[in-house]
């Protein structure tokens, strides 16, 4: 596996100048490339070089951080060459929306995969909570560029962390059609909630817990099922319980 | 006018946050530039005042460069401050930009608990608190830009102070009122890192101006730990709208 030699040293991975820059200590598996005359067809190679880049640009991220990762990095990590990254992205900022895109849509898949076949809110609350910190907690160096690199970079990676959080804003909801009385939240409301999960899991990745992330399950389970009418009056019984 | 030369007295509340008119300057002079050459004014009166416009300074530059690429020589020209005097205020960038922080938090924090003083019902504290910070940052911009886009990103120790105003906060929404039901410790901390997102988003896409228009989310979503979704609704249903 590879190990992220970022210190955090600075409280956001970001690296102090040039003169501090370290080349990866990876001993990360070596991308497959695809042998010439593989038998693939041109669109196959392309969409394998693609995913290659992305992967490498993630890397290339969680060891040096957004503003000191270069371009040399990514392709070295993805072992391809200049001219194909460029055949890509025009840029690092390109390369990284998209990467950030594509994570964003794993995860989400992820927690889509979980949440299926569960009925009712709670329930579904809970086992895409469960996915998506599985998900993350697999995948260090995907957690760190979705919820710390995304808020130390530069604007524009600023607003994809948004409309990610957005995204969950809406999950969080969960199906509009539902009846409004009672316990209905407004969408501000449901991203204020997106907002405390993703900071409380920024945290933890800052604090070098990365893989120990679904430790937090219960606590963000708690968190995240105060709005529901259910878990909330379940709750304000047991409390009234605890004090009688 | 907003340029106050006593800020913290009980009938002056300023409305913004002017490092250069704090700390107890004379008004006339508290805004201005000293004028050059020989002026026969007090060697830590000159000092006080560089340090001060230095921190104004800070606080105006920071959204346009961001923390992790500005200069000095951005703050110094800003503030019509030489170098040498920077440095006779200043360590470093860094300990500019967290006395910038912690004169700002302080200021902030002070505003927000003495619109809560007196109250009694909890529930308004947490409504009158939460308006009255949503007002601040949506009438101070830069200080919403400092202290949720460029604190996290500034530095460890920057992100501690951060914390340290947080857990301020936390302490605020876990001590004891009568009648309130108990917060689960560990969900104020969560409570905050939502809000300072919510900051974020709006500095980030320059709508901090209208910050004020998110305070009935932002009381909901405070309340609703304590007393759950329905409850909450019946009793902002009751409320005129705030902010």
């Amino acid at each position: 596996m590879y190990r992220l030699v970022t210190s955090y040293e600075n409280g956001t991975g970001i690296r102090k100048g040039r003169g501090a820059r370290r080349r990866p200590h990876l001993t990360a598996p070596r991308p497959n490339r695809i042998k010439p005359r593989s038998g693939l067809s041109r669109a196959e190679v392309i969409a394998d070089q693609r995913r290659r880049i992305l992967d490498g640009l993630v890397l290339a991220l969680a060891c040096h951080g957004y503003d000191d990762a270069r371009i040399t990095d990514v392709v070295e990590l993805a072992a391809v060459s200049r001219p194909t990254f460029y055949e890509h992205f025009e840029s690092k900022e390109a390369c990284f929306a998209a990467a950030y895109e594509d994570g964003v849509e794993r995860l989400s898949v992820a927690v889509g995969d979980a949440a299926r076949g569960e009925s009712g809110q709670v329930a579904r609350l809970s086992a895409g909570l469960d996915g998506g910190l599985r998900f993350l907690s697999c995948d260090p160096p995907l957690a760190h560029l979705l919820l710390v690199e995304s808020l130390a970079a530069a604007r524009p990676a600023r607003l994809e962390h948004e409309r990610m959080l957005t995204r969950l804003a809406l999950a969080l909801r969960g199906p509009t059609s539902g009846p409004a009385a009672g316990g209905e939240i407004s969408l501000e409301t449901a991203r204020l909630l997106a907002g405390g999960l993703a900071s409380h899991l920024s945290g933890r990745l800052l604090a070098g817990e990365a893989e120990r992330l679904d430790e937090s399950r219960d606590l963000l389970h708690r968190f995240l099922q105060t709005p529901l009418p259910a878990a909330a009056s379940r709750d304000a019984g047991e409390r009234r319980a605890a004090v009688g | 006018m907003p340029v106050s030369g006593v800020p913290r007295s009980a009938s002056d509340e300023p409305e913004r946050f002017q490092p250069d008119a704090l700390g107890g300057l004379p008004a006339e002079l508290a805004l201005a530039r000293l004028p050059a050459g020989r002026h026969g004014l007090p060697r830590e009166f000159v000092a006080h005042n560089q340090r001060l416009r230095l921190v104004a300074a800070m606080l105006r530059v920071l959204p346009a460069h961001g923390y992790p690429t500005l200069t000095i020589g951005h703050i110094t020209s800003e503030a019509g401050v030489s170098r040498a005097a920077f440095y006779q205020q200043f360590a470093g960038k860094e300990e500019c930009f967290l006395t910038t922080y912690d004169l700002a938090s302080e200021w902030f924090c002070e505003q927000v608990e003495r619109a809560v003083v007196g109250e009694e019902d909890w529930r308004d504290r947490i409504r009158l608190g939460a308006a009255e910070a949503l007002r601040l940052l949506g009438a101070n911009p830069l200080v919403a830009h400092l202290m949720a886009v460029e604190a996290p990103q500034a530095g460890r120790v920057a992100r501690e102070r951060q914390q340290g105003m947080l857990d301020r906060f936390a302490a605020a929404l876990r001590a004891d009122h009568p009648g309130r039901p108990e917060l689960q410790d560990d969900l104020a901390d969560l409570l905050l890192g939502g809000v300072v997102a919510l900051i974020a988003r709006y500095v980030d896409s320059d709508r901090a101006e209208r910050l004020p228009e998110a305070t009935r989310a932002l009381v909901e979503y405070l309340l609703i730990p304590y007393i759950g979704g329905e409850e909450t609704s019946a009793l902002l249903a009751g409320l005129p709208e705030v902010g």
